[in-house]
């Protein structure tokens, strides 16, 4: 899968602070990528060197094949980016935020009302666009935010704290959005605190911590448009891994006598194809069934990973 | 239609101020008509031109706000991340944040040319619109220059429309003074048609650098010439007052160098003042230089350090030429070389303020300098003075015009010793990244 962001040796200093500390990365193009961390860990430094806000110090960043550092200004053409500190013009309708929203991002004065009227039917606005942004909710506000920024239909997205002030059918709403916007090919990059809401629809996941990046990876291990299968067996069997990489189409994410845990292409087909193929190598298999292993849990283990390192002399 | 210009059209003209505002207007011209006895265009034309100068004031607050409100609103980061072009953004910001004040400044100004008596009222028209631009213009390179460095906290921006006023306002006060001309480079200019010149000329010199501070902060690869040119041109602006009929090339030139160096050293203190380059920015213009992307190097140095060096170039030609041409006087021949302490002693000051900016954690890094600044050039050396010890005070303050060579090695040795003291701080707060 091509890269949709590439990161080299990201360096960036505040007085007295390293916040970026020789960060290196790629985001896969189509992916949605949660970016965790605790406060203070660079997460919103970074977002902001990747959206061309900041000059850090060193380091290379290319964002949708464009060179950041070289050319800011063409970058900022292909993306779209939320701050986590937003804000709207109060006096403006909401039609007239996304009506300049869209015309200062190069949307054509034909195009100006399909892209408006397509952005508040994305974000659940449509009865809201002759309302000034000063008269809507915390939460409605947070849309016309997130509408603002993907009005143009930028090949990246960045959110920093997209669903601080949603309610759950809004944040519920949010996640299916992502998701469509994933899957007609826009890259997500999802800055948040709230593990749950990024589980909903993340595909990968980059965790940060004093300014490095901890880890790089796919959500449960899974590669994307990958379903992960446990699958437990009646008796102990030898060389189990050996056998189920000798099975087409399966790929062994971790084994041991007793169960595995495999990845077959993410549809119901190759599910009870793999299925089929197993109990035809004669492997007694009791338990066959998918899952999705949690960012919380897969955040805290390496964040306590990290931790042993940093104690470990 | 442009963008940013279009959203303040939306802020500031709805139709209830689009009607209003010439009803109004049209109620006092008719009652300043209706009080009067006697021929009413001049009290008209009175009236229109000082409403017009209330307009540009409103419209300078608004400039002033246009920068600043969008960082305090949290919007600047969008519109810095948008498409608009620097200079859409500019002339949108210059015409769009004021719409309102320059639409009833125009009815002012079209009141005021169909109702004056006087013969130049198209310049006195074209000298009020420039003056405005002028003010604006200043006003919103404060506003960009108080976002880069993050002065934003007061609900107010009136304080930029004010520092606007402070720059032009003594300018055009002496210009505008006395009824003989004026005399420029040897040459005899009409009082107001000079004046109606330099504000049009300034006007433009604002907006255009009112547009590349646009294009530093959309993040526009731009190298520093802009700013070199404009000092040269207010050198060779300044230094024409200060030229006679009958001063030959060489006394010219003179004239000019001598203006440079004063224009530069100037300069340099509201450039370190408002920049902000502190310990990120030397750091990151040493991984520059080392990695030899020179280009980098020009496009992210600060606007001072550029500074200084071109005061160093008027110092050396200004040492170099005049030399050999002053006659007359010991004490002339001697002050040729009063440019090199002056040059050195804005360098110790520029050496000071790194010193404060390259603090692990820097504070108030501009009030400290400002507070050392007033203890070396005046507290130290009266109270010295008024205690008797010249020699002391001497060392502190050096006599740069009686005794330049003197001065110049004092200066030479404070210089070294902020260097040093800023290169100390450099490599401890360096140590260990």
């Amino acid at each position: 899968m091509p890269s949709a962001i590439e990161v080299s040796n990201l360096l960036f200093d505040y007085p007295g602070v390293r916040a970026l500390d020789d960060v290196s990365f790629t985001v896969a193009a189509g992916s949605v990528t949660a970016l965790v961390g605790p406060n203070g860990a660079g997460k919103t430094t970074l977002l902001r060197c990747l959206a061309g806000l900041e000059l850090p110090m060193a380091g290379s960043i290319e964002v949708a094949g464009v060179n950041v550092l070289e050319a800011p200004r063409a970058v900022h053409k292909c993306i779209g980016y939320l701050s986590d500190f937003y804000g709207l013009y109060d006096a403006l309708t909401v039609r007239q935020c996304f009506a300049h929203a869209a015309a200062a991002h190069g949307v054509n004065e034909s195009g100006l009302n399909a892209a408006i009227d397509r952005t508040a039917e994305r974000l659940g606005l449509s009865d809201l666009v002759t309302r000034r942004a000063s008269d809507l909710s915390r939460g409605q506000r947070q849309r016309v935010a997130i509408g603002q920024a993907l009005i143009h239909d930028p090949q990246v997205l960045m959110l920093d704290e997209p669903a601080s002030g949603l309610d759950p059918e809004a944040r519920h709403g949010l996640a299916l959005l992502f998701r469509r916007l994933s899957g007609e090919g826009t890259t997500l990059l999802v800055s948040s605190h709230i593990l749950a809401e990024l589980d909903e629809y993340s595909t990968h996941m980059l965790v940060m911590r004093n300014g490095r990046i901890l880890e790089a990876k796919v959500i449960g291990g899974a590669p994307a448009n990958a379903r992960r299968l446990r699958v437990e067996f009646a008796h102990a069997v030898t060389d189990l891994a050996v056998a189920l990489g000798a099975i087409p189409g399966l790929r062994v994410l971790e084994s041991n006598p007793r169960n595995a845990l495999i990845a077959v292409a993410d549809d119901n087909e190759a599910q009870s194809g793999a299925l089929r193929s197993l109990v035809l190598a004669g492997l007694a298999v009791s338990s066959f069934a998918s899952e999705r292993e949690n960012l919380n849990e897969s955040y805290l283990r390496t964040v306590a990973a990290d931790e042993v390192l940093e104690v470990r002399p | 239609m442009n963008p940013e210009l279009r959203r303040n059209l939306w802020l500031e003209l709805t139709l209830h101020r689009l009607l209003a505002l010439p009803i109004a207007l049209g109620l006092a011209f008719m009652l300043v008509s209706a009080m009067v006895e006697m021929d009413p265009r001049v009290p008209l034309a009175v009236t229109a031109a000082s409403l017009f100068v209330g307009f540009a004031l409103w419209g300078g607050v608004h400039v002033g706000d246009a920068v600043m409100g969008e960082v305090r609103a949290r919007t600047w980061d969008g519109q810095r991340m948008s498409s608009i072009e620097p200079w859409a953004m500019t002339w949108g910001k210059l015409f769009g944040a004021p719409a309102f004040a320059w639409y009833g400044g125009l009815i002012c100004l079209a009141v005021y040319f169909s109702a004056s008596p006087e013969p130049d009222a198209l310049k006195a028209v074209l000298f009020m619109f420039a003056g405005a631009l002028l003010v604006h213009a200043i006003a919103l390179i404060g506003s960009v220059i108080a976002a880069r460095k993050a002065v934003v906290r007061t609900s107010s921006s009136a304080w930029v429309l004010g520092i606007a006023l402070v720059i032009v306002g003594p300018w055009m006060s002496i210009l505008s003074s006395g009824d003989t001309d004026i005399n420029w480079w040897g040459r005899g200019w009409k009082r107001f048609d000079f004046l109606l010149a330099s504000t049009a000329t300034f006007a433009a010199w604002g907006v255009f650098g009112a547009h590349r501070l646009m294009c530093l902060e959309l993040r526009v690869r731009t190298l520093p010439w802009a700013w070199l040119a404009f000092l040269i041109f207010l050198s060779a602006y300044i230094a024409g007052f200060g030229m006679r009929v009958s001063d030959t090339a060489g006394q010219r030139a003179n004239v000019v160098l001598i203006a440079g160096l004063l224009v530069s050293l100037a300069a340099i203190y509201p450039l370190l003042f408002s920049e902000g380059s502190g310990a990120m920015a030397v750091r990151r213009l040493a991984l520059r230089a080392s990695a030899r992307e020179w280009r980098r190097v020009f496009e992210e140095i600060p606007l001072w350090m550029m500074t200084l060096g071109l005061a160093l170039v008027f110092c050396v030609l200004t040492v170099m030429l005049a030399g050999p041409r002053v006659d007359g006087d010991d004490i002339f021949r001697t002050a040729v070389l009063a440019p090199v302490p002056l040059f050195l002693l804005a360098a110790r000051d520029a050496g000071l303020y790194m010193f404060f900016a390259l603090a692990r954690q820097p504070r108030r890094t501009e009030a400290t300098v400002m507070f050392y600044l007033l203890l070396l050039y005046w507290l130290i050396p009266m109270l010295l003075r008024s205690a008797g010890a010249e020699r002391i005070a001497d060392l502190v303050l050096p006599p740069f015009w009686e005794r330049p060579g003197f001065a110049a090695a004092v200066a030479a040795v404070q210089v070294a010793i902020v260097i040093a003291a800023a290169l100390w701080r450099w490599r401890k707060n360096s140590a260990g990244r």
